[in-house]
């Protein structure tokens, strides 16, 4: 246990050095998981998952893992169905979203921003405790 | 049943009703009044505008009471009870729907009021009825939804009037920090990409726009006395604007006070400096989106400050920034009916 816990200032700003060698090492670790499309936030609470023996969602995506039970399952089925699907697909049968967001709006009609957002704000009602009128 | 959002700040009530597009806002005065007073004013006769009976007890609320503005105003639970933030509330239900009405409310406040949010709702549900300028109305709370300010001002900038993500989000993969310049507090709330709520940020700290606008008329005032001797109290949109100006208009004089209005607005910039520190520093944001009346004042002596931080102010029109909050809790209210929907 360090002498006194970290403020979440400190967390929060983080500066780390590149004279400093490991520093410098994360830095270099960042910078390239940054270029791959992964935010400060997420890279750091993965490392600290996978310091823990956890398996975190990065990692599952991060690295193709042949052995990976799911990927595997989705490969068989691919293999199964895939000119079944093309030929949907060909003749308009199944609906081919153009981009991510059409994707995230399918189900409900909400972004991946508005459900994370009103996820938030949920927990956060919670925490409340009377915030939602629950009588 | 009707919509209704609510910020009863410290400076001014400020209401939206979204059914009929409606918004409105006035003074934070309240005074009990006496039978007698009721008799000697209303009479036999309708109340004028500011003066209600709410189940029975009169007050004078907003305008009408400024002659009671109350100097140290109450904090937590002394606020939220039925003598204190239920005549607001009801005085904010005459003014926006004028008729009687079911009503749902969606009740903005500061964080550090959130351990409050069970007597706030406790001192407003219910039935009420209230004798006002148009007759007698009934307002039948049914549900109170409590909402943190500094949240509503990032729905404000962020969400549709129908609940949706704007289009092109400009902040949708953006670190931000909301900061909410209100009378007596500045609240923040740090946003991560993806519109992930920091939710331990979250947090009030006590620094707001009356103290440094106090210290500005004051000081207008000393350097004035003979001008401003007879002059009661100075109306604060015009020492709003005077601050921003540098220049107050006393009739047809034009009084220079730019040195007292760049002392006035160093000193709010100050505390805002603190906030931003507070939060881990502007250099950990991609954004900082500013909120409340008070970013008004001092939005350009913040950019001076951090030339190489993106400011950002969630309403685009200076004189609509005080209610960007209740226009950020309807949209809240929408994004929050159609997360129902989908439940």
């Amino acid at each position: 246990m360090p002498r006194n816990p970290s403020s979440r200032a400190v967390i929060k700003a983080a500066r780390l050095n590149p004279i400093n060698r490991e520093e410098a090492k994360a830095l270099a670790y960042i910078q390239k998981l940054e270029g791959e499309g992964y935010n400060f936030k997420e890279i750091v609470v993965d490392a600290i998952n996978r310091a823990q023996g956890l398996t975190p969602e990065m990692f599952t995506r991060e690295v193709a893992d042949e052995s990976n039970r799911f990927a595997g399952l989705v490969e068989q089925i691919l293999a199964r169905f895939a000119s079944e699907l093309l030929s949907h697909i060909k003749t308009g049968q199944v609906h081919v979203s153009q981009n991510v967001d059409e994707d995230a709006q399918r189900d409900d009609g909400m972004t991946a921003f508005a459900k994370n957002f009103s996820r938030g704000l949920l927990q956060r009602q919670q925490m409340i405790r009377g915030g939602e009128d629950d009588e | 049943m009707a919509r209704f959002v609510f910020d009863f700040g410290n400076a001014r009530g400020k209401w939206f009703s979204p059914k009929d597009g409606e918004w409105g806002d006035f003074m934070h005065a309240i005074a009990p009044l006496s039978d007698t007073d009721w008799a000697t004013v209303v009479g036999r006769g309708k109340p004028p505008k500011g003066l209600i009976k709410v189940n029975g007890l009169a007050y004078a609320v907003g305008e009408a009471a400024r002659r009671h503005i109350i100097r140290e105003r109450p904090k937590g639970a002394a606020r939220y009870n039925e003598l204190y933030y239920l005549p607001a509330a009801c005085f904010a239900f005459v003014e926006g729907f004028r008729e009687s009405a079911p009503v749902t409310l969606y009740a903005s406040h500061a964080p550090q009021d959130q351990r409050y949010a069970g007597d706030l709702i406790h001192s407003v549900k219910g039935t009420w009825t209230v004798e006002c300028q148009f007759g007698t109305l009934t307002f039948d709370v049914k549900r109170v939804i409590t909402l943190d300010e500094p949240i509503c001002g990032y729905a404000h900038y962020t969400f549709t009037a129908n609940g949706e993500e704007r289009p092109d989000n400009p902040v949708a993969d953006k670190t931000v920090l909301l900061i909410d310049i209100g009378g007596y507090t500045t609240d923040r709330v740090s946003i991560d990409p993806g519109g992930e709520i920091d939710l331990l940020s979250i947090e009030s700290r006590r620094a707001g726009t009356i103290e440094a606008i106090q210290q500005f008329e004051n000081e207008l005032r000393h350097k004035n006395r003979r001008l401003f001797k007879d002059a009661g109290d100075l109306d604060i949109r015009r020492v709003e604007q005077a601050i921003i100006s540098g220049v107050y208009q006393f009739g047809n004089q034009s009084i220079d006070c730019s040195k007292e209005a760049a002392a006035a607005i160093n000193t709010l910039v100050s505390e805002i400096v603190l906030v931003i520190n507070n939060s881990g520093g502007a250099a950990n944001y991609d954004v900082i989106l500013l909120d409340g009346g008070g970013a008004v004042l001092i939005y350009d002596a913040l950019c001076a400050a951090f030339s190489n931080i993106d400011f950002v102010m969630v309403e685009p029109d200076p004189a609509m920034m005080k209610f960007a909050n209740v226009f950020g809790g309807a949209k809240l209210a929408a994004l929050m009916g159609k997360v129902r929907q989908h439940a």
